[in-house]
């Protein structure tokens, strides 16, 4: 098992305020890492500081075994990392289909079967392929951004609440392709306020309390062990 | 650091020190000065009064005209006309100045401040381009190419205000006094809810603001500025030629308040004299020295990219810190201002975006002091549905009544003062406001409108009240986005709401947060607020709704006590899917 995503020793702050404090957690191909804690726990800072949205001192930041800490947020993506931004931002003037072709670099071929596949995924999203995206609903807009980053085949995603804004039967359905992405060998970091749902699809967890890591662990035992982490996220 | 003695810090970062500059400036130069350096200072008054109007069309209001230039030419042209036609002369020449430029944006502003951005800008140049047409080719009136001379000096009362010294004076009092109103104003309730206006205009609209009457206000109140700038331009050069209306005015106007910066005052000034001095600066460089000029004005928006005058706060905070406060006055609404519970009514409303019905023969009604949750799969229309009754979006067929009042084809904000409250699925709050002030804004709306300190008591009593207090001094994009929603919660309270409207209020809180929110909520409508609230977390409207409606592709397909909804079979299948755990207790 590689370590495809490795954070050491990450730490942000706005101003005199630690949002993030010497957090260090990998997540191996293969594998979710859960991510939870309290709002204003540091979830979101950490994980604009991993794809490069924010200034963020770290010891090690690397994909693969490759070094990130130095490159710019296109480069990192380029580099293999995919992320999905709390708050759904799509490109509004796009169409659906657009909105995720401009994330596929490559023939145009393979890139329809890819936007295909992504459509497959969206049922909702599928009747909507020619639509500008500022008409879709607030949850659609949400799965076009989760669309978009797939469609990329990251191989690690950093996702910040995916489950936003959606319907349960959406969640339930995004949440076990999440689970089959890392399946098929991508390192899956998963930002999430529904805890029991993240749990419930991750291998891992790292539980966030005032910008350190404050328990972390097998995400199985994680859920049993309810008072603890109720404790945490409260 | 080292420790300042508070008294000291607090007279360094208050207004006093940059008077005392100014008055020292403007005694030095009317003492020592020659009589060119004389004309120069004063034409800074007159631009830094242009710019000053700007700072409210474009900075306040965020509106990007291209007239305020043409609008200034408008002013001297006025006034050189008056005073050397109109037997009444040269005491009235700079209100009649003013006044006519205000005129003109009022008549321009009436059809074109609709406009979206760049399209307004198109057609602010237009109006411009017209002023000028106007003074080139309407010889009769103003000279033509040779414009007009002679203008005399200005006389106040019967007191003639000769060039030089007097005039200098008086233009800068001018400027003051303009720049202490705008300034009181800006520093009121006003500021704040032009900010919210100019950010985010549906949420302004939300809480009462007749965004589109304060930008009208705003580019009125700037021409008149820009009139009265010019009326003075007109009696400190003593000629008037078609140059005044021309766009090297405008664009000499805008450099000026990007370098000096977009709102405050005493950036108009600084920006006013930049522009006007700088050139000078550079004479010794004969044919280069607009090229100088324009490397320096470059550098300027480099160093300093919101204006001198952010760079000089900077400079102030952090030479003489003071400490931030994090506490103050809290003050609970008068008791007798809880409004009366009412029902609201929705019938029979349709919407359609394109070929898709997004609301199909809605008909729902909530009693008085009711709270009604919303659920349905993504797209089946919930949040069209909170668009509609709040005014954001027309509803293309049926009514919704408030009471026994109608809602239809009323402008948001008029609902709002009606009584209608609502947070955003996104939450709308400017980035750069605090927390307090953010909730404070919705006051702005009321009659009589409270002052800032008094409407900031009451704003830190609702955000303890919804449990974010102590984020209040924090500024709105510094938060999570959970906390946001929970500050939106807090400035829909502050509107003192009839019906409250929340759309995924829980959304980015954790398990516990949202349990704690659902407590709160239903302790605060216990006064006999009307809620709506759309949400997918069924546990947490269990918690704080007494009914639930579930829509599916525009129509209701469940409406009833929340056991009851969840377990229909139509709704299982249409929104819990096969996650029956979702459904489960």
């Amino acid at each position: 098992m590689t370590e495809m995503l490795d954070i050491a020793g990450l730490s942000v702050s706005y101003g005199g305020a630690q949002a993030v404090d010497n957090v260090s957690l990998t997540v191996p191909g293969g594998r979710v890492v859960a991510l939870l804690g309290a709002n204003g726990a540091g979830k979101s800072s950490l994980l604009r500081a991993v794809i490069g949205l924010q200034a963020a001192v770290v010891d090690r930041l690397a994909i693969d075994g490759r070094d990130l800490a130095a490159l710019p947020p296109e480069r990192r993506a380029a580099a293999g990392l995919g992320y999905v931004p709390e708050g759904r931002r799509v490109f509004a003037g796009l169409t659906v289909r657009e909105n995720i072709e401009v994330a596929i670099d490559g023939a145009a071929g393979p890139r329809a079967a890819r936007v295909a596949d992504m459509l497959a995924l969206f049922p909702d999203l599928a009747a909507k392929a020619g639509e500008r995206a500022w008409r879709l609903s607030g949850g659609q807009q949400q799965m076009l951004a989760i669309a978009r980053a797939l469609a990329r085949r990251p191989r690690a995603l950093l996702l910040d609440e995916p489950s936003l804004g959606l319907a349960p039967q959406v969640a339930a359905a995004v949440f076990s392709r999440l689970r089959g992405i890392a399946d098929d060998g991508i390192a899956v970091l998963l930002a999430e306020q529904n805890a029991a749902r993240a749990l419930a699809i991750a291998d891992e967890a790292v539980v966030l309390a005032h910008g350190r890591v404050a328990l972390s662990g097998d995400a199985k035992q994680m859920s049993a062990d309810d008072d603890a982490l109720m404790a945490l996220l409260a | 650091m080292s420790a300042v003695p508070a008294p000291f810090a607090v007279f360094m970062r208050g207004p006093a020190p940059l008077l005392i500059a100014a008055l020292a400036a403007v005694a030095w130069i009317a003492v020592v000065g020659d009589s060119y350096a004389l004309r120069l200072a004063t034409l800074a008054a007159t631009q830094a009064l242009l710019v000053l109007g700007y700072q409210l069309v474009f900075g306040h209001a965020g509106a990007l005209s291209l007239a305020q230039g043409a609008l200034f030419g408008l002013g001297a042209y006025v006034a050189a006309l008056l005073s050397l036609h109109a037997p009444w002369g040269v005491s009235l020449t700079l209100p009649a100045a003013a006044l006519s430029a205000m005129l003109v944006a009022a008549l321009v502003g009436a059809i074109v401040l609709r406009l979206e951005t760049h399209y307004f800008a198109l057609a602010t140049l237009a109006v411009a381009q017209l002023i000028h047409l106007a003074a080139v080719n309407w010889e009769m009136l103003t000279g033509g190419a040779n414009g007009l001379p002679g203008v005399p000096a200005l006389s106040l009362a019967g007191m003639t205000i000769t060039r030089g010294g007097p005039m200098l004076l008086l233009a800068w009092s001018l400027f003051a006094i303009a720049a202490w109103i705008v300034a009181r104003v800006m520093a009121g309730l006003t500021g704040l809810a032009l900010d919210l206006a100019r950010e985010h205009p549906p949420a302004a609209q939300s809480v009462g603001i007749d965004v589109a009457g304060l930008r009208f206000t705003a580019f009125v109140a700037g021409a008149g500025l820009a009139g009265l700038a010019g009326g003075l331009h007109a009696h400190v050069v003593g000629v008037v030629s078609p140059d005044v209306t021309d766009m090297p005015v405008m664009v000499g106007c805008l450099i000026a308040t990007v370098i000096g910066g977009r709102r405050a005052v005493i950036g108009a000034a600084l920006g006013a004299i930049l522009l006007t001095h700088a050139p000078e600066w550079f004479r010794f460089l004969e044919n280069r020295h607009l090229i100088a000029f324009g490397a320096l004005a470059l550098a300027m928006v480099i160093v300093a990219p919101d204006g001198l005058a952010d760079l000089l706060a900077t400079v102030r905070r952090r030479l003489w810190p003071l400490p931030e406060r994090t506490s103050g006055a809290v003050l609970a609404p008068p008791a007798g201002v809880a409004r009366r519970s009412v029902a609201l009514r929705v019938e029979h409303v349709g919407k359609a975006f394109g070929g898709v019905r997004a609301l199909d023969d809605v008909t729902m009604v909530l009693a008085p002091g009711e709270a009604v949750g919303v659920i349905g799969p993504n797209g089946s229309g919930k949040t069209t549905l909170l668009n509609v009754i709040t005014g954001i979006l027309p509803a293309e067929q049926g009514e919704v009544r408030l009471g026994t009042e109608s809602l239809r084809r009323r402008p948001a904000f008029t609902i709002a003062r009606l009584g209608v409250a609502r947070t955003f699925q996104h939450a709308e709050l400017s980035a750069a406001t605090s927390v307090l002030d953010a909730v404070a804004t919705a006051a702005f709306a009321r009659s009589p409108r409270p002052p800032r300190d008094v409407a900031g008591a009451e704003a830190r009593h609702w955000l303890l009240r919804v449990g974010v207090a102590d984020s209040a001094a924090l500024r709105c994009g510094a938060l999570p986005a959970g906390r946001r929603r929970l500050v939106e919660v807090a400035r829909a309270f502050m509107a003192r709401p009839r019906i409250l409207v929340l759309d995924e209020p829980g959304a980015g809180l954790s398990r516990a947060e949202r349990i704690e929110l659902a407590r709160r909520l239903r302790i605060l409508r216990g006064s006999g607020t009307t809620v709506l609230v759309v949400d997918h977390d069924i546990d947490f409207l269990a918690a704080c709704v007494d009914r639930l409606i579930c829509l599916e592709r525009g129509r209701i397909i469940a409406d009833g006590p929340i056991e009851t909804v969840r377990r229909d079979p139509h709704v299982r299948q249409a929104y819990f899917g096969r996650d029956d755990a979702a459904a489960e207790p």
